[in-house]
């Protein structure tokens, strides 16, 4: 199953989802819900979870287009054994408060999705930037709003990750005051 | 043992069981009664204490904890879920397997303990929450892409699942 981390919505995913064409189902979390519980700042990240609902890896950055992921991903739904790798990554983590920067951050991240949806999308973008200047290692909210300002950067053709780059150190000026 | 506990057991409770139903026949065991979060339930037939080593029927328990035993790749298999346990294939005079609790209460999430001859059963109190292996992450609803529909977490229960969480930019 797959969840789309898109404060945009269904529409910007769909085309995606479609592409990939997957036979899983797919989700949306457009008001960051499971990255807020779980604090978690970037994708793609796998919650994998076993019979019990426990989980057999802890909660991190995953890439299916890793083999060596996919190849333990395989081999656990396959036998129940948990890979050695997983193991030997495992973080017994708390999921944990937001701190007051982290809880500004998200509330103006949902104001932004509010003003989104009304077409305000200036204000959107203002809330947006207000929100990584809080919470600045938040790539969840840092790119939302790359994709929203720049929209031709991401949504036509391949992701300009060179554009990505030059804009990273662009902010770190600007936005970031070089922190 | 959690680490690769399906297959540990399987292999585990296979051999074990089919020497249980050899030692049975010389009568040394004792039947206890059987306490599920704090309400008495009558296992048929009845469960049985040998030493350390606490017998349960398979079938009888199955039906108080929800799961059932069926026949997997030509053996008896204790299923809950998705998840099932290969059983020993002999059977009791009873007409039913008898396992040791020992070998399949991990993997279907029960804790027990004996007390005063009485077998105390609770479920998943040992499952913490938590982002690591082995603890139970936080619950979620989120809905469908497509349908709208609310899907959450938790009503995968008994299936493994796996959430990848992605995003278009």
């Amino acid at each position: 199953m797959v969840i789309a981390q898109d404060l945009q919505g269904a529409e910007v995913a769909k085309p995606w989802v479609e592409k990939a064409g997957g036979t899983y189902r797919a989700l949306l979390d457009q008001h960051n819900a499971v990255g807020k519980a779980y604090n978690l700042k970037y994708v793609p990240v796998g919650i994998i979870v076993d019979e019990e609902g426990r989980l057999a890896k802890a909660v991190s950055n995953v890439n299916i287009d890793d083999d060596d992921f996919a190849g333990q991903l395989a081999e656990w739904v396959e036998t129940g054994a948990i890979p050695q790798e997983w193991i030997h990554n495992d973080r017994q983590d708390e999921p944990r408060q937001l701190s007051a920067d982290e809880a500004e951050a998200d509330a103006r991240f949902q104001l932004a999705q509010v003003l989104l949806q009304k077409g305000e999308k200036d204000e959107a973008i203002a809330e947006l930037k207000r929100a990584v200047q809080l919470d600045p290692q938040n790539w969840l909210i840092r790119k939302q709003l790359w994709a929203i300002e720049v929209p031709e950067a991401f949504y036509e053709g391949n992701v300009d990750y060179a554009w990505q780059k030059a804009q990273m150190e662009r902010e770190e000026q600007e936005l970031l005051g070089g922190q | 043992m959690r680490l690769n506990r399906h297959w540990k057991i399987i292999t585990v409770a296979f051999f074990v069981g089919i020497l249980a139903v050899k030692e049975r026949g010389y009568g040394a065991m004792q039947d206890i009664k059987v306490i599920l979060d704090d309400q008495p339930v009558a296992l048929k037939p009845a469960v049985r204490l040998d030493g350390n080593d606490v017998w349960v029927p398979a079938r009888a328990l199955s039906e108080v904890i929800g799961a059932e035993v069926k026949e997997v790749n030509g053996q008896w298999a204790l299923c809950k879920g998705d998840l099932c346990i290969l059983l020993a294939a002999d059977k009791s005079e009873d007409g039913d397997v008898y396992i040791k609790l020992a070998d399949v209460a991990e993997p279907l999430g029960l804790n027990w303990e004996i007390e005063a001859q009485t077998l105390h059963l609770t479920w998943g109190q040992a499952v913490e929450a938590g982002l690591g292996i082995g603890q139970r992450p936080p619950d979620f609803t989120l809905p469908d892409l497509y349908s709208d529909e609310p899907v959450s977490l938790s009503a995968y229960r008994g299936k493994k699942t796996v959430f990848y969480m992605w995003a278009s930019w």
